[in-house]
């Protein structure tokens, strides 16, 4: 196995701080927005908890946003510009996820530090960096002080539409979540791409083109490597 | 009947000389006859019209000075007894009015804040009970201003009782009657002597109670989300009567006029629908309520008419039950939890020309319903008002979301041996 140097320092703080906040606003959200059916604290605290923590993730996305252009790797989501080319690439992997996996073929996507991403998580990362989570944002401050903003809110339909727009994004990050984690559990072990959004560096072959190993296949390894140890030593 | 009146009551012409001192010689002549209790003029209607006059009353009025005729114009002493050329009027409301219109003529400032009052404008839609100068002031008893702004002497207390005691037992009645601060607020305080509005409409009262509690702003915002949406949407009693029954209006809203729309601008919409007061059982939902707001600004009018909502106490004796500061109410819960009480009563209003606003029934749901989003888009409570098909989308799209792990997860345990064949292709 091979070790990759695939997410720097500040994307790993930026993610995690990005991960606590959005679990943490999705939480006091739904506290917010159920009391009575859920009192696990009192509607004043989990508005609060929710202001501070939505301006904490309001401060990160521009860690993220600054690493990412002030260092020249905003390629890293960019997708194929070629409409062609890119829906072929994107066509394979969602193969890959929905028929490939189960018959252990090869993950067509080999990550490296300036490609970690495939086909479909560039876009819908891209999505959800550039549109999906400034929306959240903007909405999540417009309601933080309907009064300041009260010509935006205004010009946007007013509150119930701004609000309306919060929560279907809310809705859309909890449902997110749920695939999120999952396909975080798909590398060549369960933990793996989790251990490296620690570590900063993922494990891939070393052969060009091979496929992400299953953890099945990491298992069944040694058992083929040993025996051409073993002739070697003969 | 002046004659007979006359001879009759000679022995009492030397009384009237000790009475009423301070009065003018020409003023005591007037009481020699209107001094007597018995002295009426029949009207038009039938009905009689006291002319008497305690003299003692008057002489202690800030207007003794005037003197009867510089009121009375119309009096001709040569013609007088004979009750010729003098205007008949048809009933005690007329004449009132009638009489009115001379205080102005001192009052001038007075009359023309009156003139602006909703009382003025109940007065000519021709509601009877509406006061004009007299019925407040008294004709011949006016008193000085600070004897108006007493518990006794308030004469709001005599069309709107059920009020005033409501006031007695709030905190500011209680500031007044027991504690004895004077200061504390009375009604011409909030409400305004002589340019008195309906309460209902604009920010007057709001203002009033700021204007006495200036750090209510800075105080609410210390602890209170977005205190300046609640300031704005919530009236003051909402909170701070906290036995007072709430509910919801939305008032159809002029967006280009910056003013609450008229009922005579969209009257033909609601021309089928009974008011509130005549009480009925039709009442808006949601949809009929995105219909007559969409065919309302499909009228050609360069305005977008929206709907404001604010939460307010549902009567005016709700309005004056205000509570001491520390038993307002302040949980949260009361207004954002799901079936919140305020949100169970919702109406529609419209101002009407005398001022008052016609109100229409709406059903609870259209504060609730995806439907409302456009029609009902400035009014929202967390919780409280949560539009009911987002909630379903949710569990929906968590139930979806986890699905997708689960099955995936599943296949993959399933097709274990498929995808050990293709390891080992």
């Amino acid at each position: 196995m091979k070790k990759l140097y695939v997410h720097p320092l500040p994307v790993r703080i930026w993610h995690w701080i990005n991960a606590s906040s959005v679990v943490s606003l999705i939480l006091t959200g739904v506290q917010i927005r159920y009391v009575g059916l859920i009192d696990v604290m009192s509607l004043e605290l989990a508005v609060s908890l929710h202001n501070w923590i939505g301006f904490l993730l309001l401060g990160n996305f521009f860690l993220w946003l600054s690493f990412y252009l002030f260092s020249g790797k905003i390629g890293t989501y960019h997708p194929e510009l070629s409409p062609k080319k890119y829906y072929a690439e994107a066509w394979r992997q969602v193969r890959y996820y929905g028929w490939g996996i189960f018959r252990g073929a090869p993950n067509p996507h080999h990550i490296s530090p300036g490609n970690k991403f495939n086909p479909l998580q560039k876009v819908s990362y891209q999505i959800i960096m550039l549109l999906v989570l400034p929306a959240q944002i903007v909405t999540g401050v417009l309601l933080w002080d309907v009064e300041r903003f009260s010509s935006t809110v205004t010009l946007l339909g007013g509150v119930r539409v701004v609000d309306t727009v919060h929560v279907l994004i809310f809705i859309f990050f909890a449902g997110f979540l749920f695939i999120h984690v999952y396909l975080a559990t798909l590398g060549h072990t369960a933990s793996a791409h989790i251990k490296a959004m620690f570590t900063g560096y993922e494990e891939t072959d070393d052969e060009p083109g091979a496929a992400e190993p299953e953890r099945d296949t990491k298992e069944a390894r040694p058992l083929v490597v040993a025996p051409m140890v073993s002739t070697q030593l003969h | 009947m002046l004659l007979a009146l006359a001879v009759a009551g000679a022995p009492a012409f030397a009384g009237i000389q000790q009475q009423a001192q301070g009065l003018a010689a020409e003023d005591r002549q007037c009481l020699k006859c209107h001094s007597f209790e018995s002295l009426s003029k029949e009207l038009e209607d039938g009905g009689t019209l006291s002319l008497h006059v305690i003299g003692d009353a008057f002489a202690q009025s800030v207007h003794h000075w005037i003197g009867c005729t510089n009121c009375h114009r119309d009096i001709d002493l040569d013609t007088h007894s004979q009750a010729t050329g003098r205007k008949p009027y048809a009933n005690k409301r007329e004449y009132s009015i009638a009489l009115s219109k001379v205080c102005n003529e001192c009052h001038e400032d007075k009359s023309h804040l009156y003139q602006g009052s909703i009382h003025s404008s109940l007065v000519e839609s021709g509601n009877l009970n509406a006061p004009v100068c007299t019925d407040c002031h008294g004709s011949h008893t006016v008193a000085t201003r600070a004897s108006y702004e007493t518990l006794t002497g308030v004469p709001c207390k005599q069309c709107h009782e059920n009020i005033f005691n409501a006031y007695l037992g709030s905190m500011h009645g209680q500031a007044r009657s027991e504690l004895g601060h004077i200061q504390a607020p009375i009604c011409a305080d909030c409400h305004r002597a002589h340019d008195v509005g309906a309460a209902s409409i604009g920010d007057r009262l709001k203002d009033a109670c700021v204007g006495c509690h200036q750090n209510a702003a800075l105080q609410h915002k210390e602890w209170l989300p977005n205190a300046g949406l609640h300031l704005r949407s919530v009236s003051c009693a909402a909170c701070h009567a906290p036995a007072a029954r709430r509910k919801v209006d939305l008032m159809l809203y002029d967006g280009e006029r910056q003013r609450p729309l008229s009922e005579k601008d969209v009257l033909p919409h609601f021309a089928k629908l009974p008011t509130a007061e005549q009480g009925g059982t039709v009442s808006l939902d949601a949809v009929e309520l995105w219909k007559l707001v969409r065919a309302i600004n499909q009228e050609g009018t360069a305005a977008e008419v929206t709907l404001r909502g604010r939460m307010e106490v549902a009567t005016g004796v709700d309005a004056h039950q205000l509570a001491w500061k520390d038993k307002a109410i302040r949980d949260c819960g009361s207004c954002h939890a799901d079936g919140a009480e305020p949100f169970q009563e919702v109406t529609v209003s419209l101002v009407r020309e005398d001022g008052t606003r016609a109100r229409y029934d709406a059903e609870s749901e259209v504060l609730s319903s995806a439907v409302s989003l456009n029609s009902v888009g400035g009014f929202y409570a967390l919780g409280g008002t949560r539009i009911k098909l987002l909630d379903v989308l949710l569990v929906l799209v968590v139930l979806g979301a986890a699905s997708v792990p689960i099955v995936h997860l599943t296949m993959r345990k399933l097709l274990r041996k498929d995808r050990a064949k293709g390891d080992r292709k």
